[in-house]
């Protein structure tokens, strides 16, 4: 027989008039491998259908189902329940602006991070769809790859402590996609391009170092070498800058 | 722009207007419960409990026979879904009772589909037609739904004329091949 959990839930309904902002108990009997999906699917279903969550993959790819797990952001879709307490409390993620409950609005966000740091490859070349695709060495496909490995699901973002406090600050992910173009030899921006983006507060020197990021990251992405490495990379590019060096 | 010069485009504002209307009026109806209470959360499990127990990868005529039957049942309960919520925002019930009476209709497209087609094919094996029929079957289930019916129309499109790789021997399991000669290939 299975534990009895108790769910603390944040619940807020913004598009109703009469909804404060509070917090919900809900039970339910443990089932073996329970994840916070199963559970929230189940009190959705069974006791509440208003409660709001987002959830698509189930399994770790979409990104979707970040929430504040018992103080920690981390995707619900992965998270066991019998890694928890049998007090769990669940919160929407700061920083994102708030649908509903558990649901938060990471799109709009990131789809606002990757216009500001150019998230694309630049390039004078023209594409032609008939020409053979460029190659790239394979350890560096791999490499790259390491970094796009990037669901977006916002975790870093929320338990930072910068972005926490300033709204403009970029994020982990926003650098983690940085670091990704400045490793593919098919972008042309220089250095010099590249500090312009992320040279600054709001980039990579708004970093305190605290790398909440990486320890939260479902992914596993090896952010705290990436920032390291453009801490260092644009340190360079601002020195250079100071003796007008290019 | 170069391509747009000259012309002029005209936008009928009120097909727009229509729909919203139309689809306002189904999501009050659905908020009011006016065609009924029914869970709507339940349907979708009572769809998904049938597609899984009757319609897997083995299936027979029986069972799909039996699935078909019960699913136009599920369909007249989705047709009577009612909100327990209120409705407002980003609502997962209103969302899910906006789609169920579509996902019913193709569970059955599926298993209507399925129960007509006597024979095993890719990856899904009759056990009552356990032969892949290229004699028969070399074709694809085209399924329409008219308005009010309880089951889809199925009509059939041959497969493709020209097949870079044409259905052949799989080489592992029971191959029993009726080929489009009408030949029996059988290798046990």
């Amino acid at each position: 027989m299975g534990r009895h959990l108790t769910f603390e839930i944040f619940r807020f309904n913004p598009e109703d008039k009469d909804s404060v902002p509070h917090m919900e108990t809900f039970h339910l009997e443990e089932t073996e491998r329970m994840t916070l999906f199963i559970a929230l699917t189940r009190i959705r279903e069974e006791q509440d259908p208003s409660l709001q969550f987002d959830f698509c993959c189930r399994a770790g790819i979409c990104g979707s189902c970040a929430m504040m797990i018992n103080g920690r952001p981390g995707l619900a879709c992965k998270t066991l329940t019998r890694e928890l307490p049998s007090e769990i409390t669940l919160l929407p993620l700061p920083v994102f602006k708030l649908i509903g409950d558990l649901s938060v609005d990471t799109g709009t966000w990131y789809r606002a991070m990757n216009e500001k740091v150019e998230s694309w490859i630049h390039t004078h070349r023209s594409f032609d769809p008939r020409a053979e695709e460029q190659r790239m060495d394979n350890a560096l496909a791999e490499e790259i790859y390491e970094l796009e490995r990037c669901v977006e699901c916002g975790c870093c973002v929320a338990s930072c402590g910068t972005a926490n406090m300033r709204e403009d600050f970029l994020g982990a992910s926003a650098l983690n996609r940085i670091a990704r173009f400045m490793m593919d030899p098919r972008d042309e921006r220089s250095s010099k391009e590249y500090f312009e983006v992320v040279g600054t507060d709001e980039g990579i020197f708004g970093c305190m170092g605290l790398l909440a990021c990486e320890d939260v990251c479902p992914k596993n992405l090896p952010l705290q070498d990436q920032l390291g490495i453009l801490r260092r990379k644009m340190g360079w590019q601002a020195v250079k800058h100071l003796f007008r060096m290019g | 722009m170069e391509y747009l010069k000259g012309h002029e485009a005209r936008f009928d504002t009120g097909v727009v207007r229509d729909r919203v209307r139309r689809d306002q009026e189904r999501i009050d109806r659905l908020i009011g419960c006016k065609d009924g209470k029914e869970d709507t959360f339940k349907v979708r499990s009572a769809m998904q409990d049938e597609l899984m127990e009757r319609v897997g990868i083995f299936r027979n005529g029986k069972d799909l026979q039996q699935a078909v039957d019960n699913l136009q049942e599920i369909l007249q309960r989705a047709r009577r879904v009612g909100l327990r919520s209120s409705g407002l925002g980003a609502n997962p019930e209103l969302t899910l009772a906006l789609k169920i009476e579509g996902m019913v209709k193709l569970a059955l497209c599926t298993a209507y589909g399925a129960l007509q087609r006597t024979e095993s094919r890719g990856c899904h094996a009759r056990e009552d037609f356990q032969a892949r029929n290229d004699r028969d079957w070399l074709n694809r289930t085209l399924a329409t739904w008219k308005e009010g019916a309880n089951l889809p129309a199925l009509e059939y499109e041959p497969a493709s004329p020209s097949m870079p790789l044409p259905p052949g021997d799989r080489g592992y399991g029971a191959s029993k091949i009726i080929t489009c000669d009408g030949e029996i290939i059988d290798r046990g």
